[in-house]
C-alpha cells in the first residue's frame, strides 16, 4: 500500500510540529521577573539593614515584606540582613502566625540599618496576623 | 545533641586566626568566635587605644591573622598605613563602620579625648551604647563567616548567645537608670567619651576636662562648669580611669559636688559586659 504524496510530506513535520509547541511556550515566555523589582532596586542606592525579631511566644512562622521581597524567619532564627531602597521611610508588612491555643502575644521588631539609630516596634496578636509596620528616620542620606 | 555536635566541629576545626585592635572588640571577637578563633590580642585592657602606634613586631605578631579587627570611626588614625603593609590574606575589619555616628559639637570639642577627636571628628565611643555593641556582635558573625564558612552553625549559635546578652545587658542598665530621678541624670565627666552613653540613656552630659596633660581649660569655661553644677546641684562628678583627675576634682570642690569612683571610658577592662555594669553602678550610686 503506497502512501499518498501529501502524507509522505506532512509525515516528517509531525515530530517537528510536536517540539514547536513547547518551544514556543519557552520562547515567548516573558523573562522571570526579579524579586527587587517592585520596590524600585533600580531606581536609587540601598540600605542595608538588620531585622531581628524578639518573640514572647514560639511561632509558627513570621514573613515580612518589603515590595516584592519577603524574608521568613524559622522558628530558632531572630535575625536576618535585608535590604531596601534608601528613603526616609520603609514599611513592612509583617504576617505572623502562631499555634493554636497561644494567648495574645508579642513580637519585637528591631531594625538596625546601616549608619541610621535603632527602630523598634511591637506587634500584638494571635492566631494570624498580618501588620503594615511602618520606620521613619529624620535624614536616612 | 546540636550543643554537642557543634562543640564537637569547635573541637575538630582548624582554627582562623585573627588579631585585634582593642579590648572591648576582642572581648566580642572571643565571645562569637569561641573555640574555632586564636586571637592576637595587640592592645590589651589598660593600654591606652588612643595613643597605639602598632611597631613592626605588632605587625609581625598579626602576620597570621586573616582578619584584623578594629573599633573604627577613626580611633585608630594608622589602619591607612597599615591597611598598606597586608598580605593579599589578610583584611582590615571596622566593626564601628557601619555603626550610627556621633560628632562631638564645636563646642565640646576641647574636651574631646585626644587631639585627632578634636578636629571636628566622629566622637570613637560608640560601644557605650550596649544596643551598638549587639550591631558588633552581628558584624562580626559576617565577617567570621565568610572567612571561615565551615564554622557558621558555631558563629551563628555564638553570636545569638552573645546578642541575648547584650539585649539582657542593656535592659538592665535601663533598669538601673530609671532609678535615678530624672532631673539628676546629668552626666560630668572629664572628657567627651560618654556621648553615646548619655544619647542613649538619656542623660545630660557635661565635660570639663581640656586635652593637655593638666586638662587646661579657659577660666570662663571652668567657671561656666563650676556654676551649672553648683545651681544643678550635681552630687557628683566621674574621673576616668587613666586621666589625670586633678581639674576634675577642684571643679568638684568649688561646685559642692564629690568626685566618684572612676569610669571606665576606653576598655581597660577585659570584660564589655564588667565595664558596663561597674560604670553604671558608680554612676547609680553618685547620683541617685
Amino acid at each position: 500500500m503506497t502512501r499518498s504524496p501529501f502524507l509522505i510530506t506532512l509525515l516528517p513535520l509531525i515530530p517537528l510540529a510536536l517540539l514547536a509547541w513547547p518551544l514556543s511556550a519557552v520562547i515567548s515566555k516573558k523573562p522571570p521577573r526579579k524579586q527587587t523589582a517592585g520596590i524600585g532596586i533600580q531606581q536609587g542606592p540601598l540600605m542595608t539593614a538588620e531585622l531581628s525579631i524578639l518573640a514572647a511566644h514560639p511561632f509558627q512562622s513570621v514573613t515580612v515584606e518589603i515590595g516584592d521581597q519577603s524574608w521568613s524567619f524559622a522558628p530558632d532564627e531572630d535575625i536576618q540582613e535585608i535590604q531596601f531602597p534608601r528613603e526616609s521611610s520603609v514599611t513592612l508588612t509583617v504576617s505572623a502566625t502562631w499555634p493554636d491555643g497561644t494567648p495574645e502575644s508579642a513580637i519585637l521588631l528591631k531594625l538596625q540599618a546601616e549608619g541610621l539609630p535603632d527602630q523598634s516596634h511591637t506587634t500584638w496578636g494571635w492566631g494570624q496576623i498580618t501588620e503594615p509596620v511602618t520606620f521613619t528616620w529624620k535624614d536616612p542620606s | 545533641m546540636k550543643i554537642l555536635l557543634l562543640f564537637l566541629m569547635s573541637l575538630s576545626a582548624q582554627a582562623l586566626d585573627v588579631a585585634s585592635l582593642h579590648p572591648l572588640i576582642t572581648d566580642l571577637v572571643r565571645q562569637v568566635g569561641g573555640e574555632r578563633i586564636t586571637i592576637v590580642e595587640l592592645v590589651k585592657p589598660g593600654d591606652n587605644v588612643h595613643q597605639f602606634q602598632p611597631k613592626p613586631v605588632d605587625i609581625k605578631k598579626m602576620a597570621k591573622a586573616r582578619l584584623i579587627f578594629a573599633s573604627g570611626k577613626k580611633l585608630e588614625p594608622y589602619l591607612g598605613d597599615l591597611s598598606d603593609g597586608l598580605q593579599s590574606h589578610q583584611s582590615i575589619v571596622e566593626v564601628g563602620r557601619t555603626i550610627p555616628s556621633q560628632e562631638i559639637s564645636k563646642e565640646d570639642q576641647i574636651y574631646a579625648c585626644c587631639p585627632h577627636h578634636a578636629e571636628g571628628g566622629i566622637d570613637p565611643h560608640w560601644w557605650h551604647n550596649v544596643s551598638y555593641m549587639e550591631r558588633a556582635v552581628r558584624v562580626i558573625e559576617k565577617k567570621l563567616i565568610a572567612a571561615d564558612p565551615e564554622g557558621t552553625e558555631i558563629y551563628k549559635a555564638n553570636s545569638k548567645v552573645a546578642r541575648t546578652q547584650l539585649r539582657q545587658l542593656d535592659r538592665w542598665v535601663k533598669g538601673q537608670i530609671a532609678s535615678i530621678p530624672k532631673e539628676r541624670r546629668h552626666l560630668v565627666t572629664a572628657h567627651a567619651a560618654f556621648g553615646y552613653f548619655c544619647k542613649a540613656y538619656e542623660f545630660k552630659a557635661t565635660f570639663v576636662q581640656g586635652l593637655s596633660a593638666e586638662g587646661e581649660v579657659a577660666a570662663t569655661q571652668l567657671a561656666a562648669s563650676i556654676k551649672e553644677i553648683s545651681e544643678e546641684g550635681i552630687p557628683m562628678v566621674f574621673p576616668e580611669k587613666a586621666a589625670n583627675p586633678k581639674v576634675l576634682k577642684q571643679i568638684a570642690a568649688q561646685s559642692g559636688a564629690k568626685v566618684g569612683q572612676p569610669l571606665v571610658a576606653d576598655g581597660s577592662v577585659s570584660s564589655y559586659q564588667e565595664m558596663i555594669e561597674g560604670n553604671v553602678n558608680r554612676i547609680v550610686s553618685g547620683l541617685k
